[in-house]
């Protein structure tokens, strides 16, 4: 039933060509839709015409997750969280404050950094692109923004991870020593002003898939969400016998409690934890078609990065700008890129 | 503070995050561009 840790290449030509595939077969499946019905779409709708609607409910809902409802939404599950004690003393006022302004303060430039993109940028690179594509039927569309937002996303954060050079730069995502809402908009704020995925789901809206975008976006910020959230809303689907069979599908779909608490484990020694791995935002299929996940359907004993230092918060949040006091720490300015974890008296030759 | 080994590095993360970027960029878009010429034939 579960798939372990050990000896998982890592094949990054393999792996290229078959991101490349991946990419193109919403595209193919698209080009094989119009060619087996014979259907023009582009000569009947006007560029950056939406000829199709979701139901009004759900508009509303996706509308309202992208402007203030995720947000809602996480102020109230981190006061559950919170309130049931799963932060427990982890939580200190070093915490606190990077916690607060990672999720506060990034909107604040991001927004505008993506609008001007889009509204600058890409018409002068793209004079003429604007709307050209909003003939692509609603459902592929919807493929192609998932496919291509969540699989980039997926390579920007294993490349954080593989490239020893850009970890710092994720580094503070992993070093809340805890689970939960206070930490799911954790990052350092250059990680976050060039998330691939961003600009590329702004170009294809500008290109006319935006409609698309807006559902995608909805969907993914509950996932992703959920999955950094403390309460293990996904047990039941391991323990209930008749919810198995939708769990069994989820946790290979989806990234879960179980699978994302495992990548923000501090070890992957006990063979639950896997920081090496299950880098999957939305979709969790990407680590077992590269051959990156795990799936144990337990949760890590404790959080975060072994050699953590406690780094100031402002460090945390605007390396490489700010350097870290803390001797030794990855983010000091005479610090190791990747520091070594801090070896356990009982593994230490001669010491029992 | 801020010295030029930061810049490089920053430069360097910038065009990883570029790369990342245009790949998927120009095989969905010139995808789908590509279909059009085709069916329009």
């Amino acid at each position: 039933m579960s798939i372990t840790a050990q000896n998982i290449p890592v094949n990054l030509k393999r792996d290229v060509s078959i991101s490349i595939l991946l990419y193109a077969t919403p595209v193919v499946l698209l080009f094989a839709y119009l060619w087996f019905t014979g259907q023009k779409p582009w000569l009947t709708v006007a560029p950056g015409e939406i000829t199709f609607r979701m139901p009004f409910f759900l508009e509303s809902i996706f509308k309202n997750l992208s402007t203030w409802g995720l947000s809602a939404l996480m102020i109230v599950v981190a006061i559950v969280e919170f309130s049931l004690g799963l932060y427990q003393k982890r939580w200190t006022r070093n915490e606190q404050i990077l916690d607060l302004i990672c999720f506060v303060l990034p909107r604040f430039f991001i927004r505008p950094l993506t609008v001007y993109f889009t509204l600058k940028a890409l018409p002068s690179i793209f004079p003429g692109g604007a709307g050209v594509f909003s003939w692509v039927p609603f459902g592929f569309a919807f493929l192609i923004i998932a496919v291509a937002d969540d699989l980039t996303q997926y390579w920007y954060h294993r490349l954080h991870h593989q490239i020893p050079w850009l970890w710092r730069f994720h580094r503070t995502h992993h070093s809340a020593p805890y689970m939960g809402m206070s930490m799911a908009r954790r990052q350092n704020v250059i990680y976050t002003m060039f998330f691939s995925q961003t600009y590329l789901t702004a170009a294809l809206t500008y290109f006319g898939l935006g409609y698309a975008a807006i559902a995608v976006r909805g969907i993914k910020s509950l996932i992703t969400t959920g999955a950094h959230s403390s309460i293990k809303w996904d047990k039941p689907f391991y323990d209930i016998k008749w919810l198995r069979p939708i769990g069994w599908v989820m946790e290979r779909l989806i990234s879960t409690p179980a699978t994302h608490h495992a990548h923000h484990a501090d070890t992957t020694d006990d063979g639950v934890g896997y920081y090496k791995g299950n880098f999957g935002n939305m979709f969790f299929i990407w680590d077992l078609i590269f051959g990156t996940g795990i799936i144990t359907r337990k949760y890590p004993q404790s959080y975060g990065i072994k050699h953590y230092r406690e780094e100031e918060w402002y460090v945390q949040f605007l390396w490489p700008i700010f350097k870290s006091k803390k001797e030794g720490s990855e983010l000091a300015a005479d610090g190791p890129e990747v520091a070594d974890d801090p070896v356990a008296p009982a593994l230490v030759p001669g010491k029992v | 503070m801020f010295t030029l080994t930061d810049v490089i590095l920053l430069v360097r993360k910038i065009l990883v995050g570029i790369l990342v970027f245009l790949l998927p960029l120009t095989i969905i878009g010139g995808g789908i561009w590509l279909l059009m010429q085709f069916l329009k034939q």
